[in-house]
């Protein structure tokens, strides 16, 4: 969509208002978990802006945030105090509860580290499970556009086949079709290849360049430093907050 | 009045009989010589070894044995989710027998959405969708429901599994014993008659596995589901109507528990039990 841009040094200016190229605002944002042991701040107030067709990286120790990070982007946790903007919508008061699924089928795909596929049903079936809960396209038309996502990531052959008859690697590329459904212009992965061989992984990870070429924001947190190299930005995070966030200036 | 309610009682009673004696003369499910054999580079491995086994409606067995086993390979084959080598599964549902591995793959998934609920190990609800959500989306599938009805149903099926006030949480949210009830609602959500559970108690703690299990002994007994369930926890083998044993491949019986009858009268038993709990509750 928008056109590739030399990347600056630092991330970016944060805006007050969110600006029609960026794809994620983040505006001060705290989360804080209570449990018996007491209270505990996961996010420190985080400020991100990442535009439209990044391809990020987001690194950080187990216990650092980064997860947590993601989950207020996707909408899955609520921040305790601070803005998201996805897309020029704040999706804690701009969608409500009863819509936030069928918002995020729409707007956002998301891959999981362990694919979480429907084991009872067909990769394809797997592809068109958004499109159910986004309520998109015709009933019809829902078998040929999960299996145009299907021949995207390379598994037409295998559209009937169910999950547990193909190997982990595939399972993830029929993960990343499913996230792909609805034609989502942003992808959040959490360690998307946590649980796959070095190959398996490079396939992932040559998908979400290709990806991200075609306009798509692509967003992965990962515990993989050799990863990080591959994307056009990478944002470290320690202790809440971010502590790091530079350019890759090698992109083609 | 006592001995009214009692000739009732009576009646009721003789007549779940009669209706147990009637319907256990077929099976459900019935496997004849079933046998799997997978290729690896390291040559053939016969993972199922001429299993037969016949499970009559109403039956809650346990299928017990090590990792390695075979249960697992036994109920891909029950669920069709994975090709057998050799023999037969047939499913007597709603009348008509149903040879699993004979369907076409389009036919099975619409099939086994309405004949079988599997429940896993690993939960498997989709973590970006609510429990709510993630009920109705097999109701969506099979297209029995309109959305306010599956909506409706989906609440009803929380409210049994006794946790509707989740409802509208995301997975993440609710403990995995919490997680695997809404799997459980799920399974039930195009109320098929039967349900396949794979180690559905492997990764909870001991208190939370035993209230699991309750939900699924109450099943069995107000519903009349009939259940397979694959375990390598052996304390729960006297729990089970009858429980089974799989070693390399190979399923045999379990020796009888002391006072346990047959295994024909040991149905005959689970039967009017259901019947008479069905009564009670109306």
């Amino acid at each position: 969509m928008t056109p590739r841009r030399p990347k600056g040094k630092s991330g970016s200016h944060h805006h007050a208002m969110s600006s029609p190229e960026a794809m994620i605002d983040l505006h001060g944002v705290v989360k804080r978990f209570k449990n018996a042991a007491g209270e505990f701040t996961v996010l420190k107030g985080v400020d991100l802006t990442i535009k439209r067709g990044e391809f990020v990286s987001i690194v950080g120790k187990s216990g650092s945030g980064k997860s947590t990070l993601l989950n207020m982007i996707t909408g899955i946790d609520h921040p305790t105090d601070g803005k998201v903007v996805i897309g020029g919508t704040d999706i804690y008061t701009g969608v409500s509860e009863s819509q936030r699924s069928k918002w995020r089928g729409r707007n956002l795909g998301i891959v999981f580290q362990f694919f979480q596929l429907l084991p009872m049903l067909t990769l394809l079936e797997n592809a068109m499970l958004p499109m159910d809960y986004a309520d998109m396209y015709d009933f019809d038309e829902r078998p040929k556009h999960a299996m145009d996502m299907l021949k995207l990531v390379g598994l037409e052959k295998f559209a009937n086949k169910l999950p547990v008859l193909v190997s982990t690697g595939q399972q993830q590329l029929a993960a990343i079709a499913r996230a792909l459904a609805c034609d989502p212009p942003l992808l959040a992965a959490d360690e998307p290849t946590g649980n796959l061989d070095t190959k398996s992984a490079n396939i992932i990870i040559d998908l979400f360049e290709e990806l991200a070429r075609r306009g798509k924001t692509v967003l992965m947190v990962t515990h993989d430093p050799s990863l990080t190299s591959r994307t056009t930005r990478n944002i470290t995070i320690a202790d809440g907050l971010i502590v790091g966030d530079s350019a890759n200036g090698k992109r083609k | 009045m006592r001995k009214f309610l009692r000739g009732i009682f009576k009646i009721i009673y003789s007549l779940a009989i009669k209706m147990k004696a009637k319907s256990s003369t077929q099976n459900l499910i019935e496997l004849r010589d079933v046998v799997k054999t997978y290729s690896t580079a390291a040559g053939d491995f016969t993972a199922l070894k001429r299993v037969n086994l016949q499970i009559g409606a109403g039956e809650f067995v346990g299928i017990l044995g090590k990792s390695g086993a075979g249960k697992s390979t036994l109920l891909n084959m029950i669920t069709g989710v994975d090709h057998l080598s050799e023999g037969e599964v047939v499913i007597h549902s709603n009348g008509s027998p149903i040879s699993v591995h004979k369907k076409n793959e389009d036919e099975i998934a619409l099939w086994r959405g309405q004949t079988m609920g599997v429940v896993f190990q690993s939960f498997q609800l989709l973590p970006m969708l609510t429990l709510v959500e993630n009920i109705t989306l097999p109701m969506d599938l099979c297209g029995n429901f309109n959305p306010k009805q599956s909506r409706q149903r989906a609440l009803d099926l929380l409210r049994l599994v006794e946790i509707e006030e989740h409802a509208d949480k995301l997975p993440a949210f609710i403990s995995g014993g919490q997680q695997q009830r809404v799997a459980i609602a799920r399974a039930l959500a195009n109320d098929p008659p039967i349900l396949i559970a794979d180690e559905p108690t492997g990764s909870l703690d001991s208190l939370t596995a035993d209230h699991i299990f309750e939900v699924f002994e109450r099943l069995v007994a107000d519903q009349g589901k009939t259940i397979v369930m694959v375990t390598h926890d052996e304390s729960l083998s006297t729990r089970f109507s009858r429980a089974m044993r799989i070693t390399d491949g190979e399923l045999a019986s379990l020796p009888e528990r002391s006072g346990a009858q047959t295994k024909g009268d040991n149905e005959a038993d689970l039967n009017p039990k259901r019947k008479l709990s069905w009564w009670r509750r109306k």
